[in-house]
């Protein structure tokens, strides 16, 4: 077992790849260049999660009617802000770090080219810095969708294609990486379910990209007036080819999440690989057709077009999450049983509930099968003219994306950053604090939300005022989504705080136990 | 029951791991496949037995096209105060645009109207409060929606798809009447009686234009003598726009009007300095100004 001084990123780049450790919780050979190129994506994402955050607060504040907090040029500048940073820039890097680990650390194998992944990160943060200075210089208030001929300074457009390029790369990489530990037989027999899952989000991923492409070079184009205009319905068509495929991304990456802390938490898995891996197959097969549900009450395609590629799609993209949601519970049982627990909810009980992994799984199961439930509400055509650009469709959205997706990795992430730097998590309270907090907040959040939509409550408006004609029964939703949205926020910091508390000042130690808890009571 | 091996999720799993699906695994999944197509087949149903569906009605057309459309149907119904009283069986048009829904209609209540709605602009959203009915408004694209409004009332109808910065402004005003007051309009107003010929300017008016489809003027300065002042705006571009006259105590403004329509104001001034401008939400921001300087 041994380690080396320095893992963390700029220092990392010099260290001869060769090198590499040993888990002690897992045993699997630990290269210092996967290690690095992990950890730096990994704090990446953070950084972004904190940008998009504050965005989210100050949106949350804003559109609170008692407080109002931004003006109209600063508002749909944060709108915009927070669009970027938490719906692409976090998951995205958060993935990246995931693809590595996964095609690397999980393989006993080294990173492909650690050029390539340097490259595709430093690309990444150069789109990133670009996307966010234009956004803060507030010369990029288009939202977060920019439909033309709303236009951004080119910068903005120039920013996310560079990203683009970057993800292009690394994704390149994951893939030459699983090819190379084939060929160098550093495993045998299929991939291991947490990398065939990474797999799967990377080809969703490159989907998005190509078809993100397509709209946005266009958009780009038109930026630096070399093409007159563009058709917006079908910006709109491809745009949203990168933006719903890249949810799916996201909802690929939770459930790998899932899989991921009750692996290294419970030592669980899953019942019947063949169902999992079905599941999986199942996100890449409907999720391309499923972005029709973003045309359901637009005048762009016939009625049967948007029942079979909206709504039935819509419905259908329930069955893989149903599956992984049976599985991931299933595993937990079934290994609480093998230890000897009995009795219908037995191994529910027996769970530590005090346990931060376990907080942040509950919340994300729960979350997410509510933003299931008020997805599959719009999904339907004629609910879909009830709820279309409401405030249903952030609350939608949060419970999928934040309460799902981001509470998962912010759980998976209390156990592999400190597997990857060989340091405790800071505080393991405060973590089990912050996801149960983070998870209420969005509950308050959301549910709100959802009330205000159910009201017709417009979603992306700056005051919702309309000089008094409003109807009055708009405010308290509004105030209350408001307030969940200041305790998710804070929640969110202490998130940030952990983070970097551990990578700074966690206690160095290959204790398995301290590394990762167990959370089995 | 013995409980079930498990298989881990972060190493290979092991050789013959391809085990078929145990029962209950393939009893939830024909569950949840099943509740996939039973929805699916109550949404299909509903397209025929329920009375509240997307409008299927759509077809391509051109900025300049609908607010000719939408010119004609306003000057063909429009009432003295502005508003558009529509005889039930006609259509009625809305004409979306950066930040205003245009013209504002009164329907006659419990009856079927198909509204067609298209933008000039930008994508919009056509939000009717309190009623649930939300529809993505799209240049190039009319969509025919129809609708039965059964209390008479005023609705306020707003934007829910981000349009600009002035998007929270975007509202618009649809008034529902019962069928006696509408009969009572129609038969205060008819038809034949309205001009259809267009008024010719009066003499000495100021004539003023709009830069093409963008948002401004084709002056940013006028000049007249005190006293009676006439401000004839010709809308050619198919966003709506209006005239009107402010400062040093004069405030006056024009009918809204698009598609080649004509916006007239008069004011009696004073000799001094003036504003013109329109006065939609978010045009005069956005450069719709210029001063009218009245000399002795």
């Amino acid at each position: 077992m041994t380690g080396y001084a320095q893992p963390l990123p700029g220092t990392a780049t010099r260290v001869r790849e060769e090198r590499s450790r040993t888990c002690s919780v897992t045993g699997l050979r630990v290269y210092a260049g996967a290690q690095a190129l992990t950890v730096a994506n990994a704090v990446a994402a953070v950084l972004a999660l904190a940008v998009g955050g504050l965005f989210g607060m100050l949106i949350g504040f804003t559109r609170a009617p008692g407080w109002e907090l931004l003006g109209p040029k600063t508002f749909y500048a944060a709108l915009t802000g927070h669009g970027v940073a938490a719906l692409i820039l976090w998951p995205v890097f958060f993935e990246v770090a995931a693809m590595v680990f996964a095609s690397s650390i999980l393989l006993n194998a080294r990173v492909f080219n650690m050029k390539l992944g340097w490259t595709s990160f430093a690309l990444m943060c150069i789109g990133s810095v670009m996307l966010i200075g234009v956004i803060l210089a507030g010369n990029a208030s288009v939202a977060f969708t920019a439909y033309p001929p709303l236009v951004a300074n080119q910068a903005f457009y120039l920013g996310y294609l560079i990203f683009a390029v970057g993800v292009l790369i690394a994704i390149a990489n994951f893939a030459l990486s699983i090819v190379a530990a084939r060929n160098e037989e550093t495993f045998t027999g299929s991939l291991p379910l947490i990398t065939y899952g990474v797999a799967c989000a990377a080809i969703l991923a490159l989907i998005a990209i190509l078809s993100g492409l397509v709209a946005l070079i266009p958009a780009w184009l038109y930026s630096l007036g070399w093409v007159g205009s563009v058709e917006p319905i079908v910006y709109r068509g491809w745009f949203w080819g990168l933006g719903h495929t890249l949810q799916y991304v996201n909802v690929v990456a939770m459930v790998v999440a899932w899989y991921g802390i009750a692996a290294l938490t419970l030592k669980a898995g899953p019942v019947n690989q063949k169902f999992t891996r079905f599941a999986f197959i199942l996100y890449l097969i409907i999720t391309v057709p499923v972005l029709g549900h973003h045309f359901l009450v637009d005048p762009s395609i016939g009625t049967d077009v948007k029942i079979v590629g909206g709504t039935a799609m819509g419905f259908g993209l329930g069955i893989p999450s149903l599956m992984h949601g049976l599985a991931v519970m299933g595993g937990i049982e079934a290994e609480q049983r093998r230890r000897g627990v009995t009795g219908l909810f037995g191994w529910l009980k027996a769970l530590k509930w005090s346990h931060a992994g376990v907080a942040a799984m509950a919340g994300s199961l729960l979350l997410f099968a509510l933003g299931g439930w008020t997805g599959t509400a719009e999904t339907t055509l004629q609910l879909n003219m009830i709820s279309h650009n409401t405030m249903w469709v952030p609350a939608h959205i949060h419970q999928i994306v934040v309460g799902g997706t981001t509470l998962a990795f912010m759980g998976f992430a209390y156990y592999l950053v400190p597997l990857l730097v060989c340091r405790e998590l800071w505080s393991h309270r405060l973590a089990t604090i912050q996801a149960y907090t983070y998870g209420g907040g969005l509950l308050l959040m959301s549910t709100a939300q959802g009330w205000a939509g159910y009201l017709g409550v417009p979603r992306r408006a700056a005051s919702i005022s309309y000089g008094g004609k409003a109807p009055h029964g708009w405010a308290l939703p509004m105030n209350i989504a408001g307030v969940g949205a200041g305790v998710s926020s804070l929640a969110g910091a202490l998130f940030i705080f952990l983070m970097v508390m551990t990578l700074i000042r966690g206690k160095r130690t290959d204790d398995p136990e301290r590394l990762v808890p167990s959370a089995a009571a | 029951m013995a409980a079930p091996e498990i298989t881990s999720s972060v190493t290979p799993p092991p050789p013959g791991w391809a085990k078929p699906l145990p029962r209950d695994e393939r009893l939830f999944l024909w569950l949840v496949m099943g509740s996939v197509v039973v929805m699916t087949a109550f949404v299909i149903g509903w397209l025929y037995l329920g009375n509240q569906n997307v409008p299927a009605q759509s077809h391509a057309t051109r900025p300049a096209t609908f607010s000719a459309q939408v010119a004609q149907f306003a000057k063909q119904y429009g009432g003295p105060d502005g508003r558009v009283y529509v005889p039930p069986g006609t259509d009625a048009y809305i004409l979306a645009s950066r930040y205003t829904w245009y013209p504002n209609l009164v329907l006659e209540s419990s009856r079927k109207y198909r509204i067609w709605l298209s933008s000039a602009d930008a994508l919009h959203g056509f939000s009717l409060v309190g009623q649930n009915i939300n529809l993505e408004v799209a240049p190039y694209h009319a969509m025919g929606a129809k609708f039965t409004i059964g209390k008479p009332g005023h609705y306020l109808i707003v934007c829910n798809e981000f349009c600009g910065l002035g998007h929270a402004h975007m509202i618009g005003h649809l008034d529902v009447i019962t069928p006696q007051a509408m009969q009572a309009y129609l038969n205060a107003h008819p038809q034949s009686a309205k001009p259809t010929a267009p008024v010719a300017p009066a003499s000495g008016a100021l004539e003023l234009g709009v830069k093409g489809n963008e948002l401004a003027f084709d002056k940013k300065a006028l000049t007249a003598r005190a006293g009676k002042v006439t401000i004839v705006l010709t809308n050619s571009s198919p966003i709506p726009h209006d005239i009107a006259i402010k400062g040093a105590g004069a405030n006056a403004k024009g009918p809204t009007v698009t598609g080649g329509g004509r916006s007239t104001v008069t004011a009696t001034l004073k000799p001094g300095t003036y504003t013109f401008y329109c006065t939609l939400p978010g045009h005069e921001q956005a450069g719709m100004r210029g001063t009218l300087t009245v000399t002795p």
